[in-house]
C-alpha cells in the first residue's frame, strides 16, 4: 500500500473511495439515511427516488404541503396553517426513513408561513415544534431548509422509467408550482442527478493521485471536465428566460411569486444559493480553493455547517490531498493541460461559474428593477444604484478566487503544415494544421480555438524604428504585463527584449485608449486631430509614434521609463488578446490516448486598405491573427509554438442523437466548423442526413472540394453552392465537381429552388407537425447570417399551411421557437471593419429624443450601446437573456448592462448585434457654454455647470423615467401570467392582485418619489442656472410639495391604502362575490392606468425639454429657456392629475 | 416690486396739427397711432418680462394710441394707451403736468415733449405704475415719430434681487494681465523656479502667437514626480525605494519640457463672466487661478485672491500700487 494513503488512514482519515463504499454498503430502509446521499451511481441524489408520502399518521403535513400553491393563490396560508394539529416527530412516532420528506414538507410549510407577508409572526407550534425535532434528528443544530433539501430531495419522476431530467421531473412540494419554480429547482436537481459521474471520477482521481498513477488521473480529470460541461451547457441553460423555449423560466414570475418564499426565516438558516450545494463544495475542494475573501465566499463557508455528514466527509477527504502538487511533481505536460482545461471549465472566463454569473446577472437586473431590494445573500440596494452590479462584481471576484495559487499554464500548439484549402488567387483560404499532442487539449466539433497571436517581424521592425530603438533594447514590464505573459512564456519576467514585448503587444489598430494616453503625454496636435476625427482605427501604433516624434516628443522615453512612470510603454499599450477561430476538425479523426493529437483551423487572410488619416498615407494593413497563422515569413520568436485555449460556445454543437438531420449554411470560410461536423458525421454510421449550403465568390474559392466530393459521393452530404461573382452553378458529373453556366447569386437564392425549399421546410418542421425536426447552423459574417435568416423565414412564410391566421405572425412564432428550442445555432464572426470605412456612413444619426419613444410594441424596441442605436425588436427573441431583459433596457442607453455582461469581449455577440444596428447618436455641439447653478447642501451651495454636463443630467433623468416605465410594463404584464400551478393566464387571484398592488407600492414609494424629489430638483436648479437667474429656486419644489400634500393627494393615498384591506376582505373564490371582485379588478386597472399615465406624462415633459437641447445646442441659454422651464412646470399638474385619476370613481 | 426699463422708437401717423384745430381756434386735437416692432425695443431691465409679454401674442410688436389736445400756447395734454402684442397687455397713460409743442429747426416738422404717468395696466402689466418720457416729432404730412423712455414698476416678489446695490463687477474688472504665461517648451525646472518666484500655483501655457493652450499646476508637477508605488511594490520594491525613485525622477524630469503635463481644454473664463460664477468654478475644481480667454487669445488670469480683493477691499487702492 502506498505510504500517503496509509498515513491518511493511520490518522483516521478514510479515502473518498472508502467513504463511498461505506455509505453504499449501509443503505438503510427506504434508502434515505439522515446523513444524506452519496453513491458512485447517483452522486448526491438518493438512489431510490424521494418518498411520495409520509405515513398515514403524518399525512396531514403532506396534505397541507400539497395545498400551498392554492393557499398562496387565495392568500389564506397563515389562516390554514395555524390550525394544523401538533404532531409528534420523535423516534417513536416517525421512522428515520421519513425524516427527509418530513423535513422538506415542514420546511416548505414553515417558509410559506414565515414569508407569507413582511410582517413577522412567530411560527405556530404545530410547525415549529416538529420542524425543530426533525432537523435535530437530521443532525442539524437548528431548523432550516438546506441546499440538499432544495436540490436533492424535492423531486419526483413523471415517467418512473425516465431520466432524472428537467423534462421528466416535478416537485414534491412547491410554494407556487408554476413553471418558473419547477424548471428552476429541477434544473438544480438535474445537475445533482448527473453528479454520479463527478463522485465516481473524483473518488478515482483521489485514488490515482495517492497511487501516483498519471494515466488514471488524466482519465478522471477529463471525466470531471465532461461533467462540468454537461451541467453548464445542458442543465443550467435549461433555466431559459426565452418565452418560446420548452423550459421557459419567466424571471419576473420567479422574482415576484417565488423568490420571496426562499428568504430565510430564522438567523441560522442560509438563503438559497448555489455555493452551498455539494457540487460546488466538492469542486472547490478538488481544485483547492484557498481564498474566501468576498462576501459570497463568507456565505459559502457558513453553508458548510448545513452539509449533511456523508457528502461532507466525502468532500473533506479532498482537502487532505493536493492535486496541484501531484501535477507539479508528475511533470507531465498533458496532465497539466488536462487539469488546466478542467479548472477552466469550472472557473474560467467561459466556465460554469461565468455562465452562472451571467444568468444571475440577468435575473437580478430584472428582479431589482421590478422592486426587489435585497438578495438572500445579503446584497441590498435600490434600483437606481444598480445594486445588482455590485453582486455581479462580487460573483466575478469569487470566481477569480478559484485561481489563486494555481500554476501559470497555457497549452501550446505547434503549427506543422499550411495547406491550401481553396485554389483562389484573390482570397486564399488556408487549412492550418496544429499539432496539439501531449498538451491536454480536448475539443468537440463546434468548439472554438483561442489563438494568442504574435505580430509579424515587419510590423515589429517598423514599430522599433518608430520608437527610435535598437534591436537589443529591452523594456521593464508592469505587473499586468507580467501576468499576461506568464502563461505564454511559462515564466513571469521583469524585463523582456523590446522585440518580444512588441511581438505580443496590441499594435494594430491604434485603439482609442492608447491614442488618448499618448495624446495625454505628448499633447501632439496631429494626434489630437486624428482622435477628434475618430480615425484611430485607420492607423497603427507606429504611425502614432511617428506623429509624436515629428512633434519633438522624445519617444525613447516610452521604453526607457520604468513601469512606475507614466510614460512607460507597458502602461500604455496592452497585450494582444486570444483571437477566436472555429475548429475545423473532429477529434475522433486525430485520436490520441487521452486527447486528440491534431486540430485544424480554416483561415482566410485578412487585409484591407486603410484610409489616409492625419497625414499617414493609405496603405494595405493586415489582420494580426490571420497573418500570424498563415504567414510564411518568420515571426519574432518560436514561430510555430502558438499559445492556445479552447472555448466552448453556449450553443453550437452537433445534436446528441446523430440521426437528427443537420442543415448548415456557410459563408466562405464559414465552412470551418462544418468540416468538423461532417468529419464527425461521416465517421458515424448512425448519422442522419446532412445539408450544406455554401456561398463563395467563384468556383475556385470553394474550399475543401476534395472532401466535399467524397461526402457527396458517399451519400453523406447534400451540397448546394452559390457563386456571387460568377454566373455559374455547380454540377456533379460522375463524382466530379464542374462549374457550368448558370446565374450568379447569394445563398438565399438556393432556397428558391422548389424541391430544396420543400425539403428544408420538412427539416424545419417539428416532428409533431410531421417534419424531420433538423438542427440548423449558420456560420459566417453578420450580413451572411442576416441573409440566411431572412431566406429561412421566407421558406416558412411560403410553406406554412394556411390556417387562416396572420401568416407573418405564424412565421415569426415558428422562427422564434426554432431559436428558443436550440434548433437554430449561430456562429457569427466579424472581420475588422474600421468605423471610418464607407459602410459606416450609411447609418443614420439619431437624437436621443427619438430613441426614448421606442420602448413599446407599437414603436418597436431600440437601445443605445456605446453611442450606436440598435433596433432590438427582432433580436429580443434571439437574446439568451430573454425579452423581458431587453424590454427593461429599451428606449435608453444599455451600455452599462451590455458591458457588465461582457458582451463587448465576445466577438460573436458583438457581430450578431451588428445586424440590428440602425445608426448612431448625433453628437450635440455645446461649445464651452457654462454657468452656475444652485446645489442645495453643496459646499458652496453653488456649482459650476457646463451645458454638456447639464444635458447629461437631463438625459439621465429621462432614461431613468424610461426605465421606470419599462419596469411598470414588465410588472403589469404579470396580470397575464399564471403565478401558481393550473392558473389560467388571465385569471385574477388574490396572489396576483397582491403582486400588482405591490408593484404599485414599489412604484409609488420608489420611482415616483425619486423622480419627483431628487431628479427634478437637479434639473430645475440646472435650468435656472443655465437660462434664468431671476426665477425663484423654490417655485417648482414648492408646487410639487403642494401637489403631493394636497387634500386630493391624501385622499388618493388613503384610497389606494384601502385597496389592501379590501383585498383582505374579498372572498377567496371570485365566484362567491363576483360584484366585489369585479369592482376590485376595475380599481386595480385604474391604478395601473394612473401609474402608466403619470410616467408617460413625465416622459413627454422631459422629452420636450430634451428636444430643446437638440434643437438649440449651444444657444440653449438664449433660446431654450421657455421650453426647459415649461417642461418642468408641467410636472405639478401631472401630479394633480395622477391623484385625480386614482380618485376618479370615488370623487 | 420689479422694474422694467426700456427705450423704444415708435413710428406712425397723426392728424396734422393744422387740420386739427378747433373751430374757435383756441385749441386743437391730434390723434396719434404708432407702432414699434419688437426689435426696436431696447430693454435695460426686465427684458424677460417684455419678451414674455410679446411672445405670448401673435403680434410681436408694441402699439401706441393717443389723443393729444393743444392750446394756442402749445401746451399739451394727452391720454393714451401702450399696447403690447395683441393688446390684452396694456398700459394706460396720461400727461403728468403738461407737455409742450414747439417749432423745430426743420420747417416741415414740429417737436414736442412730455412726461406721461402710468395710470394703470392690464394683463401682465396689471398694477403697473411709473413714468414714460415722450419726445416726438410731428410732420405736416402726418408722419409721427416718438421716442419713449419708460421706467415701469410692477408688483412682484423679486424686489430684493432687483434692488440696486453696488455695481456688479465682471472678470474684465479684476483680471491680472501680468499672469506670467509660459510656452510648452520650457523645462520643468524653469517652471518650478517660476512658481517659486511668482507664488502662482498655476501657470497658463500659450503658443508663440499668444493663443491659449492649457494650464499646468504645481500639482501636475508633483503628480509626475510621484511614482506608481503599487508597481514598485509588485516588482518587489520597498517604500524606501519609492523615496529614492521620487528624487531620481526629479533629476530625470527637470530638463524635460512641461508640454506633457499641460492640461489642455480646461475651464476658461471670459471677460464678461460674473465673479460669483468664477469663484464657484474655482472652489468646485480646487483651482486657485483661472485663465481668461477671448476668441482663443490669452488675456490674463483671475485668482481667488483677485476676487476677494475686488469684492472686499477694492476701495483702498492697495492693489493699484
Amino acid at each position: 500500500m502506498d505510504v500517503s494513503s496509509s498515513t491518511q488512514e493511520a490518522h483516521g482519515h478514510a479515502s473518498a473511495a472508502a467513504i463511498v463504499a461505506e455509505v453504499e454498503a449501509s443503505l438503510p430502509a427506504r434508502g434515505h439515511a439522515p446523513e444524506a446521499f452519496l453513491s458512485r451511481s447517483h452522486g448526491f441524489l438518493p438512489i431510490q427516488p424521494p418518498l411520495l408520502a409520509l405515513p398515514p399518521s403524518h399525512r396531514v403535513w403532506d396534505e397541507a404541503a400539497a395545498m400551498l400553491p392554492e393557499l398562496n393563490s387565495t392568500q389564506r396560508t397563515r389562516d390554514v396553517l395555524d390550525r394544523l394539529p401538533l404532531l409528534p416527530a420523535d423516534v417513536a412516532s416517525l421512522e428515520p426513513g421519513y425524516l427527509w420528506r418530513a423535513g422538506l414538507m415542514l420546511g416548505y410549510l414553515a417558509h410559506a408561513h414565515g414569508n407569507f407577508s413582511t410582517t413577522r409572526v412567530p411560527l405556530p407550534s404545530c410547525i415549529a415544534v416538529p420542524w425543530t425535532e426533525v432537523n435535530r434528528r437530521l443532525g442539524r443544530a437548528h431548523p432550516g431548509l438546506s441546499m440538499v433539501d432544495y436540490c436533492c430531495y424535492n423531486w419526483r419522476l413523471l415517467d418512473v422509467a425516465g431520466a432524472r431530467s428537467v423534462e421528466n421531473m416535478g416537485l414534491l412540494v412547491a410554494w407556487c408550482n408554476n413553471e418558473a419554480e419547477r424548471v428552476f429547482m429541477t434544473a438544480a436537481t438535474e445537475m445533482h442527478a448527473r453528479s454520479g459521474t463527478l463522485v465516481d471520477a473524483a473518488a478515482n482521481l483521489q485514488d490515482a493521485v495517492t497511487r501516483h498513477d498519471v494515466g488514471a488521473a488524466k482519465v478522471e480529470l477529463l471525466r470531471v471536465t465532461g461533467y462540468v460541461h454537461d451541467i453548464t451547457f445542458k442543465s443550467m441553460l435549461k433555466i431559459d428566460p426565452n418565452p418560446y423555449s420548452r423550459t421557459f423560466t419567466d424571471p419576473l414570475v420567479w422574482t415576484k411569486a417565488w423568490v420571496p418564499y426562499t428568504a430565510t426565516i430564522n438567523d441560522h438558516e442560509r438563503g438559497l444559493g448555489g455555493s452551498g450545494t455539494p457540487i460546488i463544495e466538492l469542486l472547490d475542494a478538488m481544485f483547492e480553493r484557498s481564498v474566501h475573501a468576498t462576501s459570497v465566499a463568507h456565505e459559502t463557508l457558513r453553508f458548510r455547517e448545513w452539509m449533511p455528514s456523508y457528502p461532507k466527509r466525502f468532500i473533506d477527504s479532498f482537502r487532505r490531498i493536493s492535486i496541484v502538487k501531484f501535477i507539479a511533481e508528475a511533470g507531465d505536460a498533458e496532465l497539466a493541460g488536462i487539469y488546466d482545461g478542467a479548472l477552466d471549465a469550472y472557473a474560467g472566463r467561459r466556465s460554469f461559474l461565468s455562465v452562472h454569473r451571467l444568468k444571475v446577472y440577468g435575473f437580478m437586473e430584472l428582479g431589482f428593477k421590478a422592486g426587489r431590494t435585497e438578495t438572500n445573500s445579503g446584497f441590498s440596494g435600490q434600483e437606481a444604484d444598480r445594486a445588482w452590479d455590485e453582486l455581479d462584481d462580487t460573483l466575478d471576484a469569487t470566481r477569480r478566487e478559484r485561481h489563486a495559487g494555481k500554476p501559470h499554464h497555457c497549452p501550446v500548439a505547434t503549427r506543422t503544415a499550411l495547406v491550401k484549402a481553396a485554389d483562389s488567387q484573390t482570397s486564399p483560404i488556408t487549412k492550418v494544421i496544429l499539432d496539439i499532442a501531449g498538451q491536454g487539449i480536448r475539443y468537440v466539433p463546434g468548439d472554438r480555438l483561442g489563438v494568442f497571436p504574435q505580430n509579424s517581424a515587419g510590423l515589429v521592425d517598423r514599430t522599433l524604428a518608430a520608437l527610435r530603438a535598437t534591436d537589443d533594447a529591452s523594456v521593464r514590464l508592469t505587473s499586468a504585463w507580467r501576468d499576461a505573459l506568464a502563461p505564454i512564456l511559462r515564466e513571469a519576467p521583469g524585463v523582456v527584449p523590446l522585440r518580444t514585448f512588441l511581438a505580443y503587444a496590441k499594435l494594430r489598430p491604434l485603439g482609442r485608449a492608447v491614442g488618448k494616453a499618448l495624446l495625454h503625454l505628448s499633447a501632439c496636435r496631429r494626434l489630437h486631430e486624428l482622435l477628434e476625427q475618430r480615425r484611430e482605427d485607420q492607423v497603427e501604433l507606429w504611425d502614432a509614434l511617428e506623429l509624436l516624434a515629428g512633434d519633438n516628443y522624445d519617444v525613447r522615453r516610452l521604453w526607457k521609463a520604468a513601469p512606475w512612470e507614466a510614460e512607460s510603454i507597458a502602461r500604455i499599450v496592452p497585450p494582444e488578446n486570444f483571437r477566436i477561430y472555429s475548429i475545423s476538425s473532429t477529434p475522433e479523426a486525430h485520436g490520441g490516448e487521452h486527447c486528440p493529437r491534431e486540430l485544424h483551423l480554416t483561415v482566410g487572410r485578412l487585409s484591407f486598405e486603410s484610409q489616409p488619416a492625419a497625414g499617414r498615407p493609405a496603405m494595405v494593413r493586415e489582420g494580426t491573427a490571420s497573418g500570424y497563422l498563415v504567414r510564411g515569413e518568420a515571426a519574432v520568436e518560436q514561430p510555430t509554438r502558438i499559445p492556445v485555449r479552447v472555448f466552448r460556445p453556449g450553443h453550437f454543437q452537433l445534436p446528441e442523437d446523430p440521426a437528427t438531420p443537420i442543415v448548415m449554411f456557410a459563408g466562405g470560410t464559414g465552412i470551418s466548423p462544418f468540416r468538423g461536423f461532417l468529419q464527425a458525421r461521416a465517421a458515424d454510421r448512425r448519422s442522419g442526413p446532412a445539408w450544406l449550403f455554401i456561398g463563395t465568390r467563384t468556383f475556385s474559392d470553394l474550399p475543401y472540394t476534395g472532401e466535399l466530393r467524397e461526402w457527396v459521393a458517399g451519400g453523406q452530404l447534400e451540397l448546394r453552392v452559390a457563386f456571387s461573382r460568377e454566373p455559374k452553378r455547380l454540377r456533379n458529373e460522375r463524382g466530379d465537381f464542374v462549374a457550368v453556366p448558370g446565374a450568379s447569386g447569394y445563398v438565399d437564392a438556393l432556397l428558391e429552388d422548389d424541391a430544396d425549399s420543400a425539403a428544408i421546410w420538412r427539416l424545419l418542421n417539428g416532428r409533431d407537425a410531421g417534419g424531420a425536426e433538423g438542427c440548423f447552423y449558420i456560420c459566417g459574417q453578420a450580413s451572411f447570417a442576416h441573409t440566411v435568416i431572412k431566406a429561412l423565414k421566407q421558406v416558412i412564410a411560403h410553406r406554412v399551411p394556411d390556417a387562416g391566421g396572420d401568416r407573418g405572425a405564424i412565421t415569426e412564432q415558428l422562427f422564434r421557437q426554432l431559436v428558443a428550442r436550440g434548433r437554430l445555432m449561430l456562429d457569427v464572426f466579424t472581420t475588422f471593419a474600421p468605423s471610418g470605412a464607407r459602410t459606416a456612413e450609411r447609418f443614420e444619426r439619431f437624437d436621443a429624443s427619438e430613441v426614448v419613444e421606442h420602448n413599446n410594441p407599437d414603436r418597436g424596441y431600440w437601445i443605445i450601446i456605446r453611442g450606436n442605436v440598435y433596433d432590438m425588436t427582432e433580436f429580443m427573441y434571439l437574446h439568451p437573456g430573454g425579452e423581458r431583459l431587453l424590454v427593461s433596457t429599451a428606449g435608453m442607453d444599455g451600455t452599462a448592462s451590455y458591458e457588465k455582461a461582457e458582451h463587448h469581449l465576445d466577438s460573436g455577440v458583438h457581430a450578431l448585434l451588428d445586424l440590428y444596428k440602425i445608426g448612431s447618436i448625433r453628437r450635440l455641439d455645446f461649445r464651452d457654454v457654462w454657468n452656475i447653478a444652485v446645489e442645495p447642501n453643496g459646499d458652496p451651495p453653488l456649482l459650476s455647470l457646463d451645458l454638456h454636463e447639464f444635458y447629461r443630467r437631463w438625459i439621465r433623468a429621462l432614461y431613468r423615467v424610461v426605465e421606470i416605465e419599462n419596469s411598470l410594463h414588465n410588472n403589469l404584464s404579470l396580470r397575464h401570467c399564471p403565478l401558481v400551478e393550473a392558473e389560467a393566464p388571465e385569471a385574477m387571484s388574490k396572489l396576483k392582485a397582491r403582486v400588482l398592488l405591490e408593484s404599485h407600492d414599489v412604484f409609488h414609494r420608489g420611482g415616483f418619489r425619486e423622480v419627483l424629489a431628487i431628479r427634478l430638483q437637479t434639473l430645475w436648479n440646472g435650468a435656472l442656472g443655465i437660462c434664468d437667474h431671476a426665477t425663484s429656486i423654490t417655485k417648482l419644489p414648492d408646487a410639487i410639495a403642494a401637489a403631493l400634500s394636497s387634500e386630493r393627494a391624501r385622499r388618493a393615498e388613503a384610497w389606494t391604502a384601502k385597496m389592501w384591506t379590501r383585498l383582505k376582505d374579498l372572498s377567496a373564490d371570485a365566484a362567491e362575490d363576483p360584484a366585489g371582485w369585479s369592482r376590485f379588478e376595475h380599481d386595480l386597472e385604474r391604478i395601473a392606468k394612473a401609474d402608466l399615465g403619470f410616467i408617460a406624462g413625465m416622459k413627454a415633459a422631459l422629452r420636450d425639454g430634451l428636444v430643446a437641447f437638440e434643437q438649440h445646442e449651444h444657444r440653449l441659454p438664449e433660446l431654450g429657456r421657455d421650453a426647459l422651464i415649461g417642461a418642468l412646470e408641467r410636472v405639478p399638474p401631472l401630479v394633480e392629475r395622477y391623484h385625480g385619476e386614482l380618485l376618479h370613481d370615488d370623487a | 416690486m420689479r422694474q422694467i426699463n426700456y427705450n423704444v422708437v415708435l413710428q406712425g401717423r397723426s392728424t396734422s396739427p393744422d387740420q386739427a384745430a378747433s373751430k374757435d381756434g383756441s385749441h386743437s386735437s391730434i390723434h396719434v397711432t404708432a407702432t414699434a416692432e419688437h426689435d426696436a425695443i431696447r430693454c435695460l431691465e426686465g427684458a424677460q418680462h417684455v419678451a414674455l409679454v410679446l411672445q405670448s401674442s401673435v403680434r410681436n410688436a408694441l402699439a401706441f394710441e393717443a389723443q393729444i389736445t393743444m392750446d394756442e400756447d402749445g401746451v399739451l395734454q394727452q391720454t393714451g394707451r401702450v399696447r403690447f402684442g395683441d393688446g390684452e397687455h396694456a398700459l394706460t397713460v396720461s400727461t403728468a403736468g403738461q407737455g409742450r409743442l414747439v417749432l423745430s429747426p426743420d420747417p416741415t416738422r414740429r417737436q414736442g415733449a412730455m412726461t406721461l404717468q402710468i395710470d394703470g395696466g392690464s394683463g401682465l402689466f396689471a398694477g403697473a405704475t411709473g413714468m414714460i418720457t415722450s419726445n416726438f416729432l410731428l410732420n405736416y404730412s402726418g408722419a409721427y415719430r416718438d421716442l419713449h423712455t419708460a421706467v415701469i414698476f410692477l408688483p412682484g416678489e423679486e424686489a430684493a434681487a432687483q434692488a440696486p446695490g453696488p455695481p456688479r463687477m465682471r472678470v474684465r474688472d479684476v483680471l491680472n494681465e501680468k499672469a506670467f504665461p509660459v510656452k510648452a517648451e520650457v523645462t520643468m525646472e524653469y517652471l518650478a523656479d517660476l512658481m517659486a518666484l511668482t507664488e502662482f500655483s498655476e501657470h497658463m501655457v500659450v503658443d508663440h502667437e499668444g493663443k491659449f493652450i492649457g494650464v499646468v499646476s504645481e500639482v501636475d508637477l508633483l503628480r509626475a514626480l510621484i511614482p506608481d508605488v503599487e508597481e514598485i511594490i509588485k516588482g518587489g520594491g520597498t517604500l524606501d525605494d519609492a523615496m529614492r525613485i521620487f528624487f531620481k525622477l526629479g533629476e530625470d524630469l527637470a530638463p524635460q519640457p512641461v508640454g506633457r503635463l499641460v492640461r489642455a481644454s480646461p475651464r476658461t473664463i471670459s471677460p464678461d463672466d460674473e465673479l460669483l460664477a468664477v469663484a464657484t468654478v474655482m472652489l468646485r475644481s480646487h483651482s486657485r487661478r483661472l485663465p481668461v480667454v477671448k476668441d482663443g487669445a490669452f488675456l490674463g488670469s483671475v485668482s481667488l485672491a483677485d476676487i476677494c480683493w475686488a469684492v472686499l477691499s477694492r476701495w483702498n487702492g492697495l492693489k493699484q500700487q
